[in-house]
Protein backbone atom coordinates (compact mmCIF):
# COMPACT_ATOMS: atom_id res chain seq x y z
CA UNK A 1 0.00 0.00 0.00
CA UNK A 2 2.71 2.48 0.97
CA UNK A 3 4.76 1.27 -1.68
CA UNK A 4 2.15 2.41 -4.50
CA UNK A 5 1.75 5.51 -2.53
CA UNK A 6 5.13 6.31 -3.14
CA UNK A 7 5.26 5.35 -6.52
CA UNK A 8 2.48 7.66 -7.34
CA UNK A 9 4.63 10.63 -5.77
CA UNK A 10 6.81 10.51 -8.92
CA UNK A 11 4.24 11.95 -10.88
CA UNK A 12 4.16 15.26 -8.74
CA UNK A 13 7.41 16.01 -9.78
CA UNK A 14 8.02 17.75 -13.07
CA UNK A 15 8.43 15.90 -16.34
CA UNK A 16 11.92 16.81 -16.94
CA UNK A 17 13.11 15.24 -13.66
CA UNK A 18 10.44 12.31 -14.98
CA UNK A 19 12.10 11.79 -18.47
CA UNK A 20 15.32 11.79 -16.77
CA UNK A 21 15.30 10.42 -13.15
CA UNK A 22 11.81 8.59 -13.01
CA UNK A 23 12.15 5.22 -14.53
CA UNK A 24 15.33 4.85 -11.83
CA UNK A 25 13.55 6.39 -8.92
CA UNK A 26 10.17 4.12 -9.65
CA UNK A 27 12.56 0.80 -9.81
CA UNK A 28 14.46 1.80 -6.33
CA UNK A 29 10.75 2.40 -4.78
CA UNK A 30 9.72 -1.16 -6.38
CA UNK A 31 12.87 -2.58 -4.87
CA UNK A 32 13.04 -0.94 -1.11
CA UNK A 33 10.67 -1.46 1.60
CA UNK A 34 8.31 1.90 1.65
CA UNK A 35 7.49 3.79 4.68
CA UNK A 36 5.30 7.06 5.48
CA UNK A 37 9.02 9.04 5.40
CA UNK A 38 9.76 7.39 2.24
CA UNK A 39 6.41 9.21 0.71
CA UNK A 40 6.91 12.39 2.39
CA UNK A 41 10.77 12.61 1.33
CA UNK A 42 9.84 11.66 -2.09
CA UNK A 43 6.75 14.85 -1.67
CA UNK A 44 9.18 17.37 -0.91
CA UNK A 45 11.67 16.00 -3.54
CA UNK A 46 8.92 17.18 -6.09
CA UNK A 47 8.59 20.17 -4.20
CA UNK A 48 12.33 20.70 -4.52
CA UNK A 49 12.40 19.55 -8.33
CA UNK A 50 10.00 22.13 -9.25
CA UNK A 51 11.12 24.82 -7.27
CA UNK A 52 14.83 24.17 -8.57
CA UNK A 53 13.38 23.08 -12.32
CA UNK A 54 16.59 24.52 -13.81
CA UNK A 55 19.05 22.43 -12.27
CA UNK A 56 17.12 19.34 -13.74
CA UNK A 57 19.70 18.29 -16.56
CA UNK A 58 18.66 18.97 -20.03
CA UNK A 59 15.08 20.62 -18.82
CA UNK A 60 13.90 22.67 -21.03
CA UNK A 61 12.32 26.27 -19.71
CA UNK A 62 9.96 25.32 -16.49
CA UNK A 63 6.23 24.49 -18.05
CA UNK A 64 3.00 24.83 -16.00
CA UNK A 65 0.63 22.11 -16.07
CA UNK A 66 -2.44 22.69 -18.40
CA UNK A 67 -4.90 21.43 -15.81
CA UNK A 68 -3.05 24.29 -13.70
CA UNK A 69 -3.48 27.34 -16.15
CA UNK A 70 -6.88 26.56 -16.95
CA UNK A 71 -7.91 26.32 -12.88
CA UNK A 72 -6.25 29.67 -12.40
CA UNK A 73 -8.30 31.02 -15.63
CA UNK A 74 -11.37 29.50 -14.76
CA UNK A 75 -11.03 30.63 -11.19
CA UNK A 76 -10.23 34.49 -12.44
CA UNK A 77 -13.43 34.35 -14.85
CA UNK A 78 -15.37 33.65 -12.00
CA UNK A 79 -13.85 36.13 -9.80
CA UNK A 80 -14.06 38.87 -12.89
CA UNK A 81 -17.69 37.68 -13.32
CA UNK A 82 -18.62 38.94 -9.99
CA UNK A 83 -18.02 42.84 -10.53
CA UNK A 84 -18.49 42.01 -14.06
CA UNK A 85 -22.02 41.39 -14.26
CA UNK A 86 -23.04 43.28 -10.65
CA UNK A 87 -22.52 46.53 -11.19
CA UNK A 88 -25.94 47.59 -11.67
CA UNK A 89 -25.56 50.56 -12.81
CA UNK A 90 -23.18 50.52 -14.78
CA UNK A 91 -25.11 47.52 -16.37
CA UNK A 92 -28.96 49.18 -16.93
CA UNK A 93 -26.95 52.43 -17.89
CA UNK A 94 -25.05 50.84 -20.60
CA UNK A 95 -27.87 49.07 -22.12
CA UNK A 96 -30.00 51.82 -21.81
CA UNK A 97 -27.41 54.06 -23.71
CA UNK A 98 -26.93 51.18 -26.19
CA UNK A 99 -30.86 50.48 -26.42
CA UNK A 100 -30.73 54.32 -27.89
CA UNK A 101 -28.70 53.35 -30.91
CA UNK A 102 -32.34 51.76 -32.18
CA UNK A 103 -32.26 48.16 -32.78
CA UNK A 104 -28.92 47.16 -33.19
CA UNK A 105 -28.61 46.58 -29.51
CA UNK A 106 -31.45 43.87 -28.84
CA UNK A 107 -29.57 42.11 -32.40
CA UNK A 108 -26.32 42.68 -31.30
CA UNK A 109 -27.61 40.83 -27.61
CA UNK A 110 -29.43 37.80 -29.21
CA UNK A 111 -26.28 37.41 -31.46
CA UNK A 112 -24.18 37.11 -28.43
CA UNK A 113 -26.51 34.83 -26.28
CA UNK A 114 -26.39 32.95 -29.17
CA UNK A 115 -23.45 32.08 -30.00
CA UNK A 116 -22.44 31.26 -26.21
CA UNK A 117 -25.11 28.98 -26.36
CA UNK A 118 -23.78 27.44 -29.24
CA UNK A 119 -19.84 27.52 -28.54
CA UNK A 120 -21.04 25.87 -24.89
CA UNK A 121 -23.61 22.82 -26.56
CA UNK A 122 -20.60 22.27 -29.19
CA UNK A 123 -17.74 21.51 -26.55
CA UNK A 124 -20.66 19.23 -24.51
CA UNK A 125 -21.37 17.43 -28.25
CA UNK A 126 -17.72 17.10 -28.76
CA UNK A 127 -17.04 14.45 -26.62
CA UNK A 128 -20.46 12.45 -27.16
CA UNK A 129 -19.19 10.34 -29.97
CA UNK A 130 -15.82 10.10 -28.22
CA UNK A 131 -18.35 9.01 -25.56
CA UNK A 132 -20.07 6.33 -27.05
CA UNK A 133 -17.11 5.08 -29.19
CA UNK A 134 -14.99 4.03 -25.85
CA UNK A 135 -18.89 2.67 -24.57
CA UNK A 136 -18.62 0.33 -27.32
CA UNK A 137 -14.59 -0.02 -27.10
CA UNK A 138 -14.62 -0.94 -23.36
CA UNK A 139 -17.64 -3.51 -23.88
CA UNK A 140 -15.75 -5.17 -27.02
CA UNK A 141 -13.50 -8.08 -26.46
CA UNK A 142 -12.11 -8.00 -30.10
CA UNK A 143 -9.99 -4.96 -28.85
CA UNK A 144 -6.88 -4.71 -27.43
CA UNK A 145 -6.16 -4.66 -23.39
CA UNK A 146 -5.15 -0.76 -23.18
CA UNK A 147 -7.55 0.11 -25.64
CA UNK A 148 -10.58 -1.67 -23.24
CA UNK A 149 -8.53 0.37 -20.31
CA UNK A 150 -8.36 3.69 -21.77
CA UNK A 151 -11.97 3.54 -23.12
CA UNK A 152 -13.14 2.35 -19.23
CA UNK A 153 -11.01 5.83 -18.18
CA UNK A 154 -12.68 7.64 -20.66
CA UNK A 155 -16.24 6.58 -19.69
CA UNK A 156 -15.67 7.14 -15.99
CA UNK A 157 -14.01 10.15 -16.23
CA UNK A 158 -16.99 11.92 -18.79
CA UNK A 159 -19.75 10.46 -15.94
CA UNK A 160 -17.73 12.15 -13.12
CA UNK A 161 -17.39 15.65 -15.39
CA UNK A 162 -20.89 15.38 -16.56
CA UNK A 163 -21.81 16.53 -13.22
CA UNK A 164 -20.23 20.00 -13.11
CA UNK A 165 -20.93 20.07 -16.76
CA UNK A 166 -24.38 20.06 -16.04
CA UNK A 167 -23.98 22.89 -12.90
CA UNK A 168 -22.39 24.96 -14.70
CA UNK A 169 -24.99 24.61 -18.01
CA UNK A 170 -28.11 25.04 -15.39
CA UNK A 171 -26.16 28.12 -13.79
CA UNK A 172 -25.45 29.45 -17.38
CA UNK A 173 -29.32 28.88 -18.17
CA UNK A 174 -30.72 30.22 -15.01
CA UNK A 175 -29.09 33.22 -15.12
CA UNK A 176 -29.10 34.06 -19.18
CA UNK A 177 -32.35 32.67 -19.94
CA UNK A 178 -34.10 31.91 -16.21
CA UNK A 179 -33.34 35.32 -14.76
CA UNK A 180 -32.46 33.56 -11.20
CA UNK A 181 -30.19 35.20 -8.95
CA UNK A 182 -28.95 39.03 -9.00
CA UNK A 183 -30.68 40.64 -11.92
CA UNK A 184 -28.42 41.60 -14.67
CA UNK A 185 -30.12 43.45 -17.02
CA UNK A 186 -30.02 42.44 -21.14
CA UNK A 187 -26.26 43.14 -21.47
CA UNK A 188 -25.33 40.82 -18.37
CA UNK A 189 -27.71 38.24 -19.61
CA UNK A 190 -25.66 38.91 -23.25
CA UNK A 191 -22.13 38.64 -21.34
CA UNK A 192 -22.69 35.75 -19.07
CA UNK A 193 -22.08 33.21 -20.86
CA UNK A 194 -18.75 34.10 -21.97
CA UNK A 195 -18.12 33.71 -18.19
CA UNK A 196 -19.27 30.12 -18.18
CA UNK A 197 -18.65 28.61 -21.53
CA UNK A 198 -14.83 28.43 -21.05
CA UNK A 199 -14.82 26.40 -17.87
CA UNK A 200 -17.17 23.87 -19.70
CA UNK A 201 -15.10 23.51 -22.41
CA UNK A 202 -12.15 23.33 -20.57
CA UNK A 203 -14.36 20.61 -18.08
CA UNK A 204 -14.61 18.35 -21.34
CA UNK A 205 -10.47 18.80 -22.12
CA UNK A 206 -9.53 15.74 -20.59
CA UNK A 207 -11.95 13.34 -22.21
CA UNK A 208 -9.68 13.76 -25.49
CA UNK A 209 -6.86 13.84 -22.88
CA UNK A 210 -6.99 10.24 -22.24
CA UNK A 211 -8.69 8.95 -25.48
CA UNK A 212 -5.46 9.58 -27.18
CA UNK A 213 -3.86 6.44 -25.46
CA UNK A 214 -5.50 4.61 -27.40
CA UNK A 215 -5.13 4.60 -31.00
CA UNK A 216 -8.58 2.82 -31.91
CA UNK A 217 -9.87 5.97 -30.43
CA UNK A 218 -7.68 7.99 -32.58
CA UNK A 219 -10.58 9.25 -35.42
CA UNK A 220 -12.81 10.49 -32.48
CA UNK A 221 -10.05 12.14 -30.40
CA UNK A 222 -9.53 14.59 -33.49
CA UNK A 223 -13.01 15.09 -34.17
CA UNK A 224 -13.36 16.03 -30.77
CA UNK A 225 -10.48 18.90 -30.94
CA UNK A 226 -12.31 20.41 -34.56
CA UNK A 227 -15.34 20.61 -32.76
CA UNK A 228 -13.45 21.71 -28.99
CA UNK A 229 -11.86 24.59 -32.16
CA UNK A 230 -15.69 25.93 -33.11
CA UNK A 231 -16.26 26.17 -30.00
CA UNK A 232 -13.16 28.16 -29.08
CA UNK A 233 -14.29 30.35 -32.20
CA UNK A 234 -18.06 30.90 -31.87
CA UNK A 235 -17.02 32.11 -27.58
CA UNK A 236 -14.26 34.62 -28.82
CA UNK A 237 -17.33 35.81 -31.54
CA UNK A 238 -19.81 35.58 -29.20
CA UNK A 239 -17.68 38.56 -27.48
CA UNK A 240 -17.93 41.06 -30.24
CA UNK A 241 -21.29 42.17 -29.93
CA UNK A 242 -20.72 42.38 -26.48
CA UNK A 243 -17.92 45.08 -26.82
CA UNK A 244 -19.90 46.42 -29.63
CA UNK A 245 -22.69 47.12 -27.02
CA UNK A 246 -20.18 48.45 -24.01
CA UNK A 247 -18.47 50.88 -26.33
CA UNK A 248 -22.07 52.15 -27.41
CA UNK A 249 -23.14 52.39 -23.60
CA UNK A 250 -19.73 53.54 -22.16
CA UNK A 251 -20.52 57.15 -21.33
CA UNK A 252 -22.97 55.46 -18.56
CA UNK A 253 -20.32 52.73 -17.86
CA UNK A 254 -17.80 53.12 -14.62
CA UNK A 255 -14.38 52.48 -15.35
CA UNK A 256 -13.87 49.10 -12.99
CA UNK A 257 -17.20 47.88 -14.87
CA UNK A 258 -15.38 48.24 -18.46
CA UNK A 259 -11.68 46.60 -16.92
CA UNK A 260 -13.85 43.95 -15.35
CA UNK A 261 -15.91 42.99 -18.41
CA UNK A 262 -12.47 43.53 -21.06
CA UNK A 263 -10.40 41.40 -18.52
CA UNK A 264 -13.06 39.05 -18.93
CA UNK A 265 -12.94 38.91 -22.48
CA UNK A 266 -9.56 38.41 -23.02
CA UNK A 267 -8.96 35.82 -20.23
CA UNK A 268 -12.30 34.00 -21.63
CA UNK A 269 -11.16 33.91 -25.47
CA UNK A 270 -7.21 32.95 -24.31
CA UNK A 271 -9.10 29.91 -22.12
CA UNK A 272 -10.96 28.60 -24.37
CA UNK A 273 -8.26 29.25 -27.42
CA UNK A 274 -5.79 26.85 -24.71
CA UNK A 275 -8.37 24.37 -24.70
CA UNK A 276 -8.70 24.21 -28.56
CA UNK A 277 -5.05 24.22 -29.23
CA UNK A 278 -4.47 21.67 -26.63
CA UNK A 279 -7.06 19.64 -28.28
CA UNK A 280 -6.60 19.80 -31.57
CA UNK A 281 -2.71 18.60 -30.75
CA UNK A 282 -4.30 15.95 -29.17
CA UNK A 283 -6.20 15.14 -32.52
CA UNK A 284 -2.68 15.68 -34.72
CA UNK A 285 -0.86 13.00 -32.40
CA UNK A 286 -3.26 10.31 -31.90
CA UNK A 287 -3.92 10.36 -35.74
CA UNK A 288 0.36 10.18 -36.07
CA UNK A 289 0.35 7.65 -34.05
CA UNK A 290 -2.49 5.39 -35.99
CA UNK A 291 -0.93 6.22 -39.32
CA UNK A 292 3.25 6.17 -38.80
CA UNK A 293 5.05 7.78 -41.66
CA UNK B 1 34.63 25.23 -5.06
CA UNK B 2 33.97 26.74 -1.88
CA UNK B 3 31.13 28.60 -3.33
CA UNK B 4 29.99 26.11 -5.32
CA UNK B 5 29.26 23.31 -2.48
CA UNK B 6 27.39 26.23 -0.16
CA UNK B 7 24.74 26.45 -3.09
CA UNK B 8 23.98 22.58 -2.55
CA UNK B 9 22.35 24.12 1.05
CA UNK B 10 20.00 21.13 2.95
CA UNK B 11 21.99 18.47 0.28
CA UNK B 12 25.58 19.06 1.46
CA UNK B 13 26.00 16.11 3.59
CA UNK B 14 24.37 13.76 1.56
CA UNK B 15 26.26 15.00 -1.45
CA UNK B 16 29.53 14.34 -0.01
CA UNK B 17 28.57 11.09 0.60
CA UNK B 18 27.67 10.13 -2.66
CA UNK B 19 30.91 11.79 -3.98
CA UNK B 20 32.47 9.52 -1.07
CA UNK B 21 30.37 6.62 -1.92
CA UNK B 22 31.38 6.98 -6.11
CA UNK B 23 34.96 7.48 -5.49
CA UNK B 24 35.64 3.81 -4.96
CA UNK B 25 33.68 2.80 -8.72
CA UNK B 26 30.19 3.62 -10.03
CA UNK B 27 27.56 2.56 -8.80
CA UNK B 28 23.36 2.90 -8.99
CA UNK B 29 21.45 4.50 -6.69
CA UNK B 30 20.68 0.94 -5.28
CA UNK B 31 23.80 0.40 -4.39
CA UNK B 32 24.52 3.88 -3.46
CA UNK B 33 21.83 3.80 -0.99
CA UNK B 34 23.35 0.56 0.28
CA UNK B 35 26.99 1.49 0.65
CA UNK B 36 26.54 4.92 2.34
CA UNK B 37 24.34 3.20 4.97
CA UNK B 38 27.00 1.02 5.67
CA UNK B 39 29.65 3.25 5.73
CA UNK B 40 28.52 6.26 7.43
CA UNK B 41 24.98 4.77 9.24
CA UNK B 42 22.86 7.19 7.18
CA UNK B 43 19.86 6.00 5.80
CA UNK B 44 18.75 7.67 2.45
CA UNK B 45 15.26 7.89 1.37
CA UNK B 46 15.24 8.14 -2.82
CA UNK B 47 13.81 11.56 -2.73
CA UNK B 48 17.14 12.86 -1.42
CA UNK B 49 19.66 11.00 -2.88
CA UNK B 50 17.98 11.87 -6.35
CA UNK B 51 17.93 15.56 -5.06
CA UNK B 52 21.47 15.24 -4.41
CA UNK B 53 22.08 13.28 -7.75
CA UNK B 54 20.67 16.00 -9.42
CA UNK B 55 23.00 18.62 -7.94
CA UNK B 56 26.07 16.97 -8.74
CA UNK B 57 25.10 16.26 -12.29
CA UNK B 58 24.18 19.70 -13.01
CA UNK B 59 27.83 20.70 -11.63
CA UNK B 60 29.62 18.48 -13.73
CA UNK B 61 30.61 16.86 -10.37
CA UNK B 62 29.03 12.76 -11.52
CA UNK B 63 27.93 11.61 -14.57
CA UNK B 64 25.53 9.10 -15.90
CA UNK B 65 27.18 5.55 -17.36
CA UNK B 66 25.64 4.39 -20.07
CA UNK B 67 23.58 1.27 -19.68
CA UNK B 68 21.47 -1.09 -21.57
CA UNK B 69 20.12 -1.69 -18.37
CA UNK B 70 17.35 -0.43 -16.34
CA UNK B 71 19.44 0.43 -13.50
CA UNK B 72 21.69 3.31 -14.42
CA UNK B 73 25.07 3.75 -12.62
CA UNK B 74 26.72 6.96 -12.18
CA UNK B 75 30.32 7.34 -11.71
CA UNK B 76 32.33 10.53 -10.10
CA UNK B 77 34.23 12.98 -12.67
CA UNK B 78 37.79 14.65 -12.02
CA UNK B 79 35.56 17.87 -10.90
CA UNK B 80 33.95 15.93 -8.07
CA UNK B 81 37.69 14.15 -6.98
CA UNK B 82 38.72 17.49 -6.62
CA UNK B 83 35.07 18.88 -4.78
CA UNK B 84 35.42 15.91 -2.57
CA UNK B 85 39.42 16.52 -2.02
CA UNK B 86 38.73 20.18 -0.75
CA UNK B 87 35.17 19.32 0.97
CA UNK B 88 37.73 15.82 2.77
CA UNK B 89 40.48 18.88 3.89
CA UNK B 90 37.67 21.16 5.23
CA UNK B 91 36.55 18.18 7.47
CA UNK B 92 39.77 17.43 8.54
CA UNK B 93 40.71 20.88 9.47
CA UNK B 94 36.77 20.89 11.16
CA UNK B 95 38.42 17.82 13.15
CA UNK B 96 41.82 18.74 14.19
CA UNK B 97 40.46 22.00 15.55
CA UNK B 98 37.47 20.19 17.37
CA UNK B 99 39.85 17.90 18.98
CA UNK B 100 42.49 19.97 19.79
CA UNK B 101 39.61 22.86 21.50
CA UNK B 102 37.48 20.12 23.35
CA UNK B 103 41.64 18.16 24.48
CA UNK B 104 41.90 21.78 25.81
CA UNK B 105 38.67 22.53 27.71
CA UNK B 106 39.08 18.49 29.30
CA UNK B 107 42.59 18.69 30.04
CA UNK B 108 44.00 16.44 27.57
CA UNK B 109 46.91 17.96 25.80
Amino acid sequence: MMRAVAAAMLRLYPKAWRDRYGEEVADLVASRPAHLRTVLDLLAGAADAWIHHRRIPAAGPGRIPLAAVLTIAGTVLLLLWNPGVRDAASLYGAWAEAAGAGPLAGRLRGMATSLFVLSGASGVLSVVPLLITSHAAMKHSAQGQVTRMTARRVVTTGLLLAVPVVLFGCFFYGLAFAHQGFPVGPLGDAMTGGFLVPIILALVLPLPTIAMAAPSLAPGVRSSGNTLAVAAICNALAWLPVLVLLVLGLPKASWTFVAAVSAGALVSVWMSALVARSALRHGRTAMGRLSPG
Amino acid sequence: MAGKTRELGRFTDVALLVLISLAEGQKHGYRMIHDIEEFSGTSLEPGTLYGALMRLEERGWIEPVETAERRKPYRITEGGRGALREQLATLRRVEQAGTRRTGVAWGLS
